[in-house]
C-alpha cells in the first residue's frame, strides 16, 4: 500500500514538471524511431512477404552456400581474434600492473592504446597488405617473397586482433589493479611459486573479467565491416555479405534477413555479456587493492616480459607510421624515393579533399554535442528519476551497442528509404546529411550514456533534491546543478563521440549519398580500387584531425572541467565505504 | 540549343551513372554543372552494375544519364528498350557510323584499343620475354601471371570473349579461352583491374584496355610496364553515353548528351589521365596515346551487330566451358564480383 502511495506520488510530481515529461517524450520518440523501429522494420521485412508471415526470405537465403559460409567465417575469425585478443590484451596488462618496467615502456602501451581510438578503422588492414601483402615493402622489397598473399583469414585475424587487443588491455588493466596483493602474497608466503600464484590465485579471480574481454572483442570482430571489406579478398564475413548483397545484388530483403540472422548472434551474445559477465566480474573485482603491490623486480621476469611487449608495441607502432609513409611514395609499388607530397595535393585537387574534410568535420561536430547532451539526460533519468518507461529508456539506448553498424544502416535504408512504414511520412531524411548525423549519435550514443551513468552515481542525490526545495524546475537544475557536476564526462563524451563519428564508417556507407563527401568513405574506396597512396593520404589527414582535436579537448577538460583537487578524495572515499561493506558482507 | 538549355536549367538537377574512370566521370560532371549551372551528382558504377541496376528500376530510373563504359551493356538494356532514344545535333561531329546506335539509343564517345600490359621488371626477374600475341599467352611458363576481367561483370572481358569468337571462329574462340584460363590467376570485377596492379608486380601480365596502362605509366608514375599491341590484331571498344527511359530529368539529360559530344567535355579527359581516343571530329586527340605507338584505325572489322545480339550466350558458353574443363567458376577469389 505504502509502495503503490509513494509510487502514485512520484508520478504526480512528474507529471507536474511539463519539461521533464517532454523530455521524456521526445527521448521515447527518438529512441523507437532511430533504434526500435528500424530493428523492427529488418524483422518485418523479412518475416512479411506481401501477404503475409513467411519464412521465404530466410529459406531464400539459408540455401546460399555464400551465407552459410560467411556465418561459419564470421565467427571463426570471432573466436579467435577474441581469444589472441585476450591473451595479448591480458600480457599488456599484467606486464603494466605487476612487472617493474622501464619508463618508456609505458609511454608506447600508451600510445598503443590510443593509437586504434583515434584511427579509422580499417589504417591497419591497409599497411598489413602494405608491408607484407604481395608487393609489400617488408615482404617483396626486403625479403624478396613474392607470392605472399595476406588476403583472407589470417589477414582479418592479425588486424582485427591489433585493432581489438587494447580494449582488452585496458578493460584488464583496471581488473588487475583492483586485485587486492595480500591475497597474491599469502601464497607467496606459504612458498607457492610465481607461476603457481598466478594460475590458482591471480587466473580464477580474473576469469570472469576475461571471459567478459572474450565476447566484447568477440562481438566487435563480428560487427567489423571495414577491416574484412579491405583485407578479406574473397573471405566473406557477415557484415561484407550483407554490405555486398545490397550494393552488389540490390536484393533488399535478403540483406534485411541476413541482418536480423547477424543481430541475433550480437545480441545473444550481448546479453551473455552484460548480463551474466560483468554482473560476475563486478562480484569478484570491485572496490579498490587496499595498497600498493611490490612490483615484480626478478631480472629472469622482468627482461623477457618486457622485451616481448616492447617488440610487440613497436610492431604494432610501425603498422601505424605505415600510413603517413606510406603517402609519402611516389610510385607505390615500384618507386620509393624520393619522397614527394603530390598525393597531399592531389588529395585537394583531384579528389574532393576539402569537401571531405569539411563534410565529416561538420556533420561529426553536430553530432558529438547531441550525442553528449542526449547521454548525460538519459543517464540522468536512469540514475536520478523514477518513472514508468526508465527501463525502455535504459535496455534501448544500451540496445544500440550490441548492434552492429551494417544491421543499422540496412535497417534504416528499409526503414526510410520510402518513409516510416512506406508512408512517405520523414521519406526526405533518407539521403541527406541529416539521417548521417542522426546514425553518428545513435552509434555513439551507448558509450556516453554508460560513462554518464557511472559519473551519476557517485553523486548524492541530496544535492539536486535542495535545489528543487528552493524552487528550481528540472531543467534549471539539470542545468546548473547536474551537468556541471558531471561536466567531465559531459566533455569525454564529447570527444568520444566526435572521434567514434569521424572515423565511422559501417552504417553510414550504406546510407551515404554522392552530395556528401566522407573521409572514412573515400579511404574505402581508394583503399579497394589498390589507390593504396591516395587512401593513405587520407587516412593521415584524418588521424591528425582526430588527435588534434582530441588534445584540443583535452586542453579544455583541463581548463574548464571540475576543479582536479576536490574530486579524487571524493572517489576515494566513496569507493572505501564500499570496500568496507564488501568486507563486512564476506566477515 | 539555347532552349534546351533554358529548359534543362529550369529542371535545375541531373543524376549521373558512370562506368568511366572515376576521375574523368567526375571531372566532366564539374564542368558541365559549372557550364550550365545544373546541380549534377554522379556515382561511379561498372557497366553490369550499372545494366542490373537499371534492369531492378525498369522504367523508374534512379538516375538520368548513363556516362562511358562499354557499348555492349548498353545495347542489351537499349534492346529491353530502357534508354530513351535522342537525335543529338552534336552527333554530326562523330566521325563513323559504328560509334552511334543505329535508332540514336546511345552516342559515341571514345574509343579504346585492347592489349596487352605487362611488367618488364617482373619479366626480366623471371626471364621471361613478354607476349607479342594472343596464342602466346597459352604458353605454359605464363601460368599464374595473367589478369583478366571477369566476363560477368565487365564489359572489358565481354570485348574479349566477342574478339576472340570473331578471330578465331565460335568453338575455337571458347576453346582458347579455356586454355588461356589455365593461365590466368586473377579474373577482376571492373576492367581497368589488371592494368591497375600491373605496376606493383601483383600482376605480371594483365589483359585491358592499353589507355588504362598509359595512365598507370603518366599519371602514376609506373615506369616498369609495358604496352603490347597484339601482333595479329586486336579490337577496340566504343565508350557511350545514354539517356535511361523514365529519367526525371530529360531536358538536362538531352543537354547532357549535347555536352558529352563537345570538346568542352571530351578534351579534358586526358587531364585527368584517361588517354581514349576520341570520336569527334572537332575534339583533340590525346598525343599521349599515339606517343605510346596507339592507332585507332589499326584495328580489326569488328561486329558489332553479332556482339550486341549473341554476347549474352556467349558469356554463358565460356562459363559453362571453364566449368566443364575443371574451372572453379565460383570461387570469388579468382573470379572476383566485389
Amino acid at each position: 500500500m505504502a509502495k503503490s502511495q509513494s509510487a502514485a506520488l512520484d508520478r504526480k510530481k512528474l507529471m507536474a514538471d511539463p519539461i521533464m515529461v517532454g523530455t521524456i517524450i521526445v527521448l521515447i520518440a527518438f529512441l523507437t524511431l532511430f533504434i526500435l523501429y528500424p530493428l523492427a522494420i529488418l524483422l518485418v521485412d523479412s518475416f512479411y512477404g506481401g501477404t503475409g508471415f513467411t519464412l521465404d526470405t530466410f529459406k531464400r537465403i539459408m540455401a546460399m552456400p555464400t551465407f552459410i559460409t560467411a556465418i561459419g567465417n564470421t565467427l571463426k575469425v570471432g573466436f579467435l581474434v577474441g581469444i589472441l585478443s585476450t591473451i595479448v590484451g591480458l600480457l599488456f596488462a599484467y606486464v603494466e600492473v605487476y612487472v617493474k618496467m622501464w619508463r618508456f615502456v609505458g609511454g608506447l602501451f600508451k600510445v598503443v592504446s590510443m593509437l586504434p581510438v583515434v584511427s579509422p578503422p580499417f589504417v591497419l588492414s591497409l599497411s598489413m597488405i602494405m608491408l607484407f601483402g604481395k608487393a609489400g615493402i617488408i615482404t617483396r622489397q626486403w625479403l624478396k617473397i613474392y607470392d605472399n598473399s595476406v588476403y583472407g583469414f589470417w589477414g582479418i585475424v592479425i588486424v582485427q586482433t591489433l585493432t581489438f587487443f587494447p580494449v582488452c588491455y585496458m578493460m584488464l588493466k583496471g581488473l588487475l589493479k583492483n586485485i587486492d596483493p595480500s591475497l597474491e602474497e599469502a601464497a607467496r608466503d606459504m612458498g607457492a611459486s610465481r607461476w603457481k600464484v598466478f594460475a590458482t590465485v591471480t587466473f580464477p579471480l580474473l576469469l570472469p573479467g576475461l571471459g567478459n574481454a572474450f565476447l566484447v572483442t568477440f562481438i566487435e570482430s563480428i560487427a567489423d565491416f571495414a577491416n574484412p571489406m579491405i583485407i578479406g579478398g574473397s573471405y566473406d564475413t557477415l557484415a561484407t555479405t550483407i554490405y555486398l548483397q545490397i550494393t552488389g545484388a540490390y536484393d533488399k530483403e535478403g540483406a534485411a534477413a541476413m541482418a536480423v540472422v547477424l543481430l541475433c548472434i550480437t545480441l545473444g551474445m550481448f546479453i551473455v555479456q552484460k548480463y551474466y559477465l560483468e554482473a560476475k566480474t563486478a562480484a569478484t573485482l570491485t572496490g579498490k587493492a587496499s595498497r600498493g603491490r611490490m612490483l615484480i623486480e626478478d631480472r629472469s621476469v622482468t627482461i623477457p616480459l618486457t622485451i616481448l611487449c616492447s617488440l610487440a608495441t613497436l610492431f604494432v607502432i610501425m603498422m601505424y607510421a605505415c600510413v603517413p609513409i606510406g603517402a609519402l611514395f611516389p610510385t607505390w609499388g615500384y618507386k620509393f624515393r624520393p619522397l614527394t607530397f603530390k598525393w597531399f595535393g592531389q588529395v585537394f585537387s583531384r579528389y574532393h579533399g576539402l569537401q571531405a574534410f569539411r563534410d565529416s568535420f561538420v556533420l561529426s561536430l553536430i553530432a558529438a554535442p547531441i550525442t553528449a547532451l542526449l547521454s548525460m539526460i538519459i543517464s540522468y533519468l536512469v540514475v536520478k528519476r523514477n518513472f514508468r518507461s526508465k527501463g525502455f529508456i535504459e535496455a534501448v539506448s544500451m540496445l544500440a551497442m550490441a548492434v552492429p553498424g551494417t544491421v543499422l544502416g540496412v535497417g534504416y535504408i528499409r526503414g526510410f528509404s520510402g518513409g516510416v512504414f512506406h508512408t512517405g511520412f520523414l521519406q526526405s531524411l533518407y539521403g541527406s546529411a541529416a539521417i548521417l548525423i542522426i546514425v553518428f549519435i545513435v552509434r555513439s550514443l551507448p558509450t556516453g550514456t554508460r560513462s554518464g551513468i557511472s559519473a551519476l552515481r557517485q553523486i548524492d542525490k541530496s544535492i539536486e533534491e535542495s535545489a528543487y526545495d528552493m524552487g528550481a524546475d528540472s531543467f534549471k537544475v539539470f542545468m546548473t546543478v547536474t551537468l556541471p557536476l558531471i561536466k567531465d564526462s559531459f566533455l569525454s563524451g564529447l570527444v568520444t563521440a566526435f572521434v567514434r563519428s569521424i572515423t565511422a564508417i559501417s552504417a553510414i556507407i550504406l546510407l551515404v549519398t554522392p552530395s556528401v563527401y566522407l573521409i572514412t568513405v573515400q579511404i574505402n574506396e581508394f583503399a579497394e580500387k589498390g589507390a593504396y597512396s591516395i587512401a593513405c593520404a587520407f587516412a593521415t589527414i584524418l588521424i591528425l584531425i582526430t588527435y588534434g582535436s582530441v588534445l584540443l579537448m583535452n586542453l579544455f577538460i583541463k581548463y574548464f572541467g571540475t576543479s582536479r583537487k576536490l574530486k579524487p578524495e571524493k572517489v576515494k572515499k566513496a569507493k572505501i565505504k564500499r570496500i568496507d561493506i564488501r568486507v563486512v558482507k564476506e566477515g | 540549343m539555347q532552349e534546351l538549355i533554358d529548359a534543362a536549367k529550369a529542371e535545375g538537377e541531373l543524376v549521373v551513372y558512370g562506368s568511366c574512370e572515376e576521375d574523368y566521370l567526375s571531372a566532366a560532371c564539374a564542368k558541365f554543372e559549372q557550364l550550365y549551372g545544373i546541380k549534377t551528382t554522379f556515382q561511379r558504377l561498372s557497366t553490369g552494375e550499372v545494366q542490373a541496376k537499371i534492369e531492378e528500376e525498369n522504367g523508374n530510373p534512379s538516375a538520368d544519364v548513363w556516362f562511358g563504359g562499354t557499348t555492349d551493356p548498353y545495347n542489351v538494356v537499349a534492346a529491353e528498350g530502357l534508354l530513351d532514344p535522342y537525335e543529338a545535333i552534336n552527333a554530326s561531329h562523330i566521325t563513323k557510323d559504328v560509334y552511334k546506335h543505329a535508332d540514336n539509343m546511345w552516342h559515341g564517345i571514345y574509343t579504346g584499343i585492347l592489349g596487352f600490359m605487362v611488367n618488364k621488371d617482373e619479366l626480366d626477374r623471371m626471364g621471361l620475354e613478354a607476349p607479342q600475341d594472343w596464342p602466346d599467352l597459352l604458353k605454359p611458363e605464363y601460368k599464374g601471371l595473367i589478369w583478366l576481367s571477369n566476363y560477368n561483370t565487365a564489359g572489358t572481358a565481354k570485348l574479349v570473349i566477342n574478339t576472340m569468337i570473331q578471330k578465331y571462329g565460335h568453338d575455337e574462340g571458347i576453346q582458347y579461352l579455356v586454355d588461356l584460363d589455365k593461365n590466368i590467376e586473377v579474373y577482376t570485377k571492373s576492367g581497368s583491374g589488371p592494368s591497375k596492379n600491373v605496376g606493383t608486380g601483383e600482376c605480371t601480365i594483365g589483359i585491358g584496355f592499353l589507355h588504362d596502362g598509359i595512365t598507370q605509366i603518366l599519371d602514376n608514375g609506373y615506369g616498369n610496364i609495358e604496352l603490347i599491341i597484339p601482333s595479329s590484331g586486336t579490337s577496340c571498344e566504343i565508350g557511350a553515353t545514354a539517356i535511361f527511359k523514365g529519367a526525371k530529368h530529360p531536358n538536362a539529360a538531352k543537354l547532357w548528351i549535347e555536352y558529352a559530344l563537345s570538346p568542352d567535355c571530351v578534351n579534358q579527359a586526358d587531364e585527368v589521365g584517361s588517354y581514349q581516343f576520341l570520336v569527334l571530329d572537332n575534339a583533340e586527340q590525346p598525343q599521349a596515346a599515339y606517343d605510346f605507338g596507339l592507332d585507332p584505325n589499326n584495328v580489326m572489322d569488328y561486329d558489332f551487330e553479332d556482339a550486341t545480339k549473341n554476347i549474352g550466350t556467349y558469356v554463358e558458353e565460356v562459363m559453362t566451358a571453364l566449368a566443364n574443363a575443371g574451372a572453379n567458376t565460383g570461387d570469388t577469389g579468382r573470379f572476383q564480383t566485389e
